[in-house]
């Protein structure tokens, strides 16, 4: 159901993870990111799983709830670990039939490729689990800040993403609402042709960018008629600041750093 | 200007484009007067130009003739419109498009943000304009989890913490169910009673206009009516022409009086059933 | 075509932290021809009630009889059943998106495979029945009509699909008097030419005391009250209860009652404003005897 849906989906909490500062979690997952590239051989790999299962418990959410968050990508991760298994060559030969085998090779690379994937999505999502979505977009207008000096829009970028995010449920609920009100007009949008299908979606995909150009256009005018001139002279109600769960987060950043660096083959 | 007019239209004139490219007059050289902590009801059917009117007391449109004056501010000049919109405050009708916050206080604090208020002053201004709209519990909520009345209200709060002088309704209750309605009048009568602040109420229920100081009555860009409730509705057939309704006591006394009925004209049913009483008895 | 429920319960969200129960138990038969007035506060299930009405949900428990269909949880209403019966949403104009009027009024007959010169027939007959001029509209974009207009090529749409039941949640939200009016006026017509079973979701007393002749008061998911207009405007105190109003009309006549001696006092049935004003030039143009 499209009502069920939660925005983003962060859990409220209090843990270690929900408190501290976006910009340090955003900071630090591309460190992460970058860390996972890096890593090349099993010691490094169960280091970072290793970590990634400790942050798990520092969120204090169940580790079945965050591992859900794996299910839109375990598609991908199946096809990755089949495709190297059959295609990456090289070692001992564990299996061979005809012309194809198994071998040493491309049993490694389907556990290193998928164990990437999944740690980065586990990751990642840890970060919105514990993060509100303004929280997340307040991190990221203050990280992009500098680059506003450069021309970015930093300010407008924000903004736009935390109407997203305020507007994400409502236009839900339209979709909902139209393609039930099309429905009931006879409207079939699971049988036919591809092509027919596709064509079905016009009824629903017509009235809902026409209802949200609408509520744009509300909405610029209430925004302006509450003074809106853009972020020139603006000041902000929230105020991010950096706690002793940052410099702990640091700290992590920089052991995990050195110590793939050292143990990477 | 005279102290007292806390806003002023004198001959102002605005027109559109319609579909079709041709200019459609919707204010034809109106002259309006609202008085400081006045509660005004504006009524008018669609397209009778009550929205373009409110949209230009807050500088949202500027007049293509004649003058809007805001506490003696002429909206046109351009320095002065965030001055203007500071006091004019506007409640729309949709309830979903006007909140921008992902949470209650983002929204309350969007108007002080946009002033550029002190962070440390906004929290404080916030709980304050909130309680005054009787939604403290609902700092931190998500708007789409509020009914439409709530929604309204808290829009209310975005306008309070700003500090306004008018409060404009453009059919803000339009959308909302009878419940919401009311929650909604009943706040701005008390804001009206309690805060002094001015309020603009353009709506077509006949019933939300009952309570106000002045009664305008819009029909094809012009002011057609204008006066204390009771001197309004008592022409019950004009506004018929235009395509309003009065109060239920008012139809029903007019009804009877066209029947002979000795009834004097009454605004509210209470006096209505009284005066129908003695009749039956004394008959 | 009668309309039974049957013991119907509605639960969103069955077996997940999102649970809730929208209708529990409802029961309730609505004779052919019947125009019903379904009122209730915002989240007391009438949008869940309706929305059982042509299979868009199904119950969870009980069992639903449109004429001779039969709908359970298992049982879903099959499609070419669904143009009998015409829902029309909350604020339907949000509905639109054909180029012409034309075209969208003709969407609905279109999806059930009609000839398209009987498609043509039927969406010039449903803009006429809405006040429209077929000849005028017909080519115009519908997203440059006024809103009320708007409003009317959407109930156009269901009409052309010709139902047998029309299903309306609150058909005048948003409008102004004018408009409420004539859209109303249009429904009413419409329900007693074409012998349509009509079901009015609303918030107003007033509309559903000027046109319904049944009542069901909806309140937390159950029917609080359902009976004649009549009988359910006499339960004011329960009204009250539930934070529903009585219609003018009825408040008008219990304070009246107060204030008279019994013998006096009005019939506590009377609830349509003309017969109100009937009821009282009678009383008042006949000099008391003696």
């Amino acid at each position: 159901m499209l009502q069920n849906i939660a925005i983003g989906q962060y859990v409220p909490g209090h843990s270690f993870l929900h408190r501290a500062d976006p910009r340090s979690k955003l900071l630090f997952i591309i460190l992460f990111a970058t860390l996972v590239f890096l890593a090349n051989n099993t010691v490094t790999y169960a280091v970072l799983v290793a970590f990634t299962l400790y942050a798990g418990l520092l969120s204090r959410l169940s580790l079945g709830y965050i591992l859900k968050s794996l299910k839109p990508v375990w598609i991908l991760i199946v096809f990755t670990i089949i495709l190297h298994i059959f295609l990456t060559k090289g070692g001992a030969v564990y299996f061979q039939w005809g012309w194809f085998t198994v071998e040493e090779r491309g049993i490694q690379q389907a556990i290193f490729i998928s164990l990437r994937l999944g740690l980065l999505v586990v990751i990642s999502s840890l970060l919105t689990l514990t993060t509100s979505p303004i929280d997340l977009t307040e991190g990221l207008e203050r990280l992009l800040g500098p680059f506003g000096r450069i021309g970015v829009p930093v300010h407008e970028i924000a903004l736009m993403m935390s109407i997203a995010i305020r507007f994400i449920p409502t236009l839900m609920e339209e979709t909902d609402k139209i393609i039930k009100a099309q429905t009931a007009r006879g409207a079939n949008f699971t049988s036919g042709s591809l092509v027919k299908r596709a064509q079905s979606l016009i009824p629903i995909a017509i009235p809902l960018f026409v209802s949200a150009f609408r509520r744009a256009e509300d909405l610029a005018l209430a925004m302006e008629a509450r003074g809106y001139r853009g972020g020139v002279g603006r000041t902000r109600l929230h105020k991010l600041a950096f706690s002793w769960r940052d410099a702990g987060i640091a700290a992590a950043g920089v052991l995990l750093a050195i110590t793939i660096g050292w143990w990477r083959a | 200007m005279n102290e007292e007019n806390l806003l002023a239209l004198q001959e102002v004139s605005y027109t559109y484009d319609d579909e079709l490219g041709s200019r459609v007059p919707v204010l034809k050289d109106v002259d309006l007067t609202i008085q400081k902590g006045s509660f005004v009801s504006v009524l008018g059917h669609n397209g009778s130009g009550k929205s373009t009117m409110a949209k230009l007391m807050n500088a949202l449109l500027l007049p293509e003739g004649g003058k809007v004056l805001v506490a003696g501010m002429d909206t046109s000049q351009g320095e002065l419109v965030w001055e203007i919109r500071r006091h004019v405050g506007m409640v729309f009708q949709n309830p979903d498009n006007q909140i921008v916050g992902a949470t209650v206080e983002d929204d309350v604090a969007f108007g002080l943000e946009n002033m550029g208020v002190d962070p440390a002053q906004m929290r404080q201004r916030i709980d304050e304009a909130l309680a005054s709209v009787g939604m403290e519990p609902y700092l931190l909520a998500q708007p789409h989890r509020l009914s439409g009345g709530q929604k309204q209200r808290v829009a209310i709060a975005g306008i309070m913490a700003m500090r306004p002088s008018v409060i404009i309704l453009d059919e803000a209750t339009a959308m909302l169910d009878p419940q919401g309605r009311q929650e909604v009048l009943q706040l701005v009568r008390r804001l009206n009673r309690d805060e002094g602040i001015t309020i603009i109420n353009i709506t077509h229920f006949p019933e939300e206009a009952v309570y106000s100081d002045k009664v305008v009555v819009m029909n094809a860009g012009e002011v057609l009516m204008e006066g204390p409730p009771g001197d309004v509705f008592n022409q019950v057939e004009r506004l018929k022409a235009v395509g309003l309704d009065v109060p239920f006591a008012v139809r029903l006394r007019h009804m009877l009086a066209a029947k002979g009925i000795d009834l004097p004209f009454v605004l509210h049913q209470e006096e209505l059933v009284e005066h129908v009483c003695r009749l039956l008895l004394t008959r | 075509m009668q309309i039974t429920f049957d013991q119907v319960s509605h639960i969103y969200g069955k077996g997940t932290p999102f649970e809730r129960v929208a209708l529990h138990d409802i029961s309730f038969t609505i004779p052919s021809g019947s125009f019903v007035g379904i009122i209730g506060q915002t989240g007391s299930g009438k949008s869940t009630l309706i929305q059982h009405l042509n299979g868009l949900l199904l119950p969870s428990a009980g069992t639903i009889t449109l004429g001779d269909t039969v709908i359970t949880s298992k049982q879903r209403l099959p499609h070419e059943q669904r143009r009998n019966i015409g829902l029309v949403f909350q604020y339907p104009e949000h509905q639109l998106f054909e180029e012409t009027v034309a075209k969208d009024v003709a969407f609905g007959p279109s999806n059930f495979d009609l000839p398209e010169a009987m498609v043509e027939a039927r969406v010039k007959e449903a803009l006429e029945i809405v006040g429209l001029d077929y000849e005028k509209v017909k080519d115009r974009s519908p997203f440059h009509l006024s809103g009320g207009q708007m409003r009317r090529v959407a109930l156009a749409g269901v009409l052309a699909m010709q139902p047998k039941v029309l299903v309306l949640d609150e058909p005048t939200a948003g409008l102004d008097p004018m408009g409420r009016q004539s859209i109303l006026e249009a429904i009413y017509r419409i329900h007693q030419e074409q012998k349509l079973t009509t079901l009015l979701v609303t918030h107003s007393m007033e509309e559903a005391a000027r046109y319904a002749d049944y009542m069901l008061v909806l309140a937390q998911g159950t029917i609080a009250l359902q009976g004649k207009p009549d009988e359910i405007f006499m339960q004011a105190e329960r009204l009250r209860e539930l934070a529903l109003d009585v219609p003018e009309t009825v408040a008008f006549v219990s304070r009246l009652n107060q204030l008279l001696p019994d013998k006096e006092s009005l019939p506590n049935s009377v609830y349509r404003e003309e017969e109100l004003i009937a009821h009282l030039l009678e009383r008042l143009s006949v000099p008391k005897e003696g």
